[in-house]
């Protein structure tokens, strides 16, 4: 194996890799991502300027070690060696009693990621893979590399955007009320029933109401999709919190899409055109981040 | 910089903008990914109890007994890997 003044390693040979491991058998390798072939080092310098994954946020950032670059078939990983130690299972459980410490190192992840999604497309890597080995990122690459390629020039020129609709429940429960002839009826037959029809008619009004309710949230959050969708360039939908939080405002949508950087304020209208729709609803929006739930894995690529 | 959050009016939303951002970022961070294959690669199953921890410290109170539940099973996971280990480490 060769390492260049970039901190560029090409493809070796086994025997090479083999050694190297032998030699070395504390450290491991931490994957940041995949991007093409041909990142330049001072670029790459740049992404690995703050602090690092792992044990390098208890230091200075300039005590961790440098990213450094696997290439094979177009492909390049950027990696930083770390101390296999830091990854320990014992290390991981204690760090989770440290949430901050926790959110520092979520952040470092996905700073260096996004240093380099501004330069260029990155398929993001899973936070916290560490490999026992350098090769097996390399044989990683040869294998899914028609996946990939592919993938990447997709990617080119893309951000991913973090949506969330909520919706004032009461304020559409309200409105549903208003606009179903059945719950009218229902309405009119209670108020004028004697106490004891009149308490399985309520019963029969707050469940048609609830029903209602749900229905209209769905087809709300449906339709703010469907519009915000025809924007981006992919769509995705994740699940929501279960609970109305304490203003009855209940999350209806958490989606992820793929926008075109030319497309972007298109999409930025569409959102606004999604939350006006209706009264009661309101979005959130988060973003540009690195496509990171646009990106897939060589297994489920195959699939 | 970190992304930003904004409202659907356009303006930046100071409320909570932290906390979203932060949930936003360990839902593409931790849930989301390439993982090449290989045949040695660690730290999955300790990274996925960091986020579990994570999510009980941002939730909302009335999830918490839920998401304590996934990080207790969780835990159980590692716990029984390590068994397992030590079982192979001594037979």
């Amino acid at each position: 194996m060769t390492t260049t003044a970039a901190g560029t390693r090409t493809d070796a040979g086994p025997a090479e890799l083999e050694m190297e491991s032998a030699g070395d058998a504390a450290r491991g390798w931490y994957l940041y991502g995949i991007t093409r072939r041909g990142l330049l080092a001072a670029a790459l310098a740049e992404a690995g300027a703050g602090p690092a994954v792992g044990a390098g946020l208890t230091v200075a950032p300039g005590d961790a070690e440098p990213l450094q670059l696997l290439e094979c078939c177009g492909l390049a990983a950027v990696v930083r060696p770390v101390l296999l130690a830091d990854f320990s299972l014992a290390v991981l459980q204690e760090r989770l009693r440290s949430a901050p410490e926790l959110e520092a190192m979520v952040r470092s992840h996905n700073r260096v990621i996004e240093a380099i999604h501004a330069r260029q497309a990155i398929l993001p890597a899973k936070f916290g893979v560490v490999y026992a080995h350098d090769r097996d990122i390399v044989s990683g690459l040869r294998s899914a590399c028609d996946t990939l390629l592919p993938q990447l020039h997709r990617l080119e020129g893309c951000d991913e955007w973090a949506l969330h609709l909520y919706a004032d429940r009461a304020v559409v429960r309200d409105r549903i009320a208003a606009r179903i002839p059945a719950i009218g009826r229902l309405r009119e037959e209670y108020a004028a029933a004697r106490p004891g029809r009149a308490y399985f008619l309520e019963r029969q009004l707050r469940d048609e109401l609830e029903a209602a309710t749900r229905q209209a949230l769905v087809t709300l959050a449906q339709s703010a999709f469907d519009r915000v969708v025809g924007s981006a360039l992919a769509g995705q939908v994740n699940p929501v919190g279960p609970v109305a939080d304490a203003a009855g405002e209940v999350e209806i949508l958490r989606a992820a899409f793929l926008v075109a950087r030319d497309g972007a304020e298109h999409f930025d209208a569409e959102v606004r055109s999604a939350a006006d729709a209706s009264e009661g609803l309101r979005c959130e929006c988060s973003g540009p981040w690195p496509p990171y739930s646009f990106a897939i894995g060589h297994a489920e690529a195959a699939e | 910089m970190d992304p930003s959050l904004r409202s659907a009016s356009g303006q930046t939303a100071a409320l909570r903008a932290q906390d979203v951002t932060l949930l936003d970022l360990l839902d593409r961070v931790v849930d989301h990914g390439v993982i090449l294959a290989g045949d040695v690669t660690i730290s999955v199953a300790g990274v996925d109890l960091i986020y579990l921890g994570l999510r009980v410290l941002l939730a909302p109170v009335e999830r918490l007994p839920e998401l304590m539940s996934r990080t207790v099973d969780a835990v159980d996971a590692v716990d029984a890997m390590d068994e397992e280990r030590s079982e192979v480490a001594h037979g």
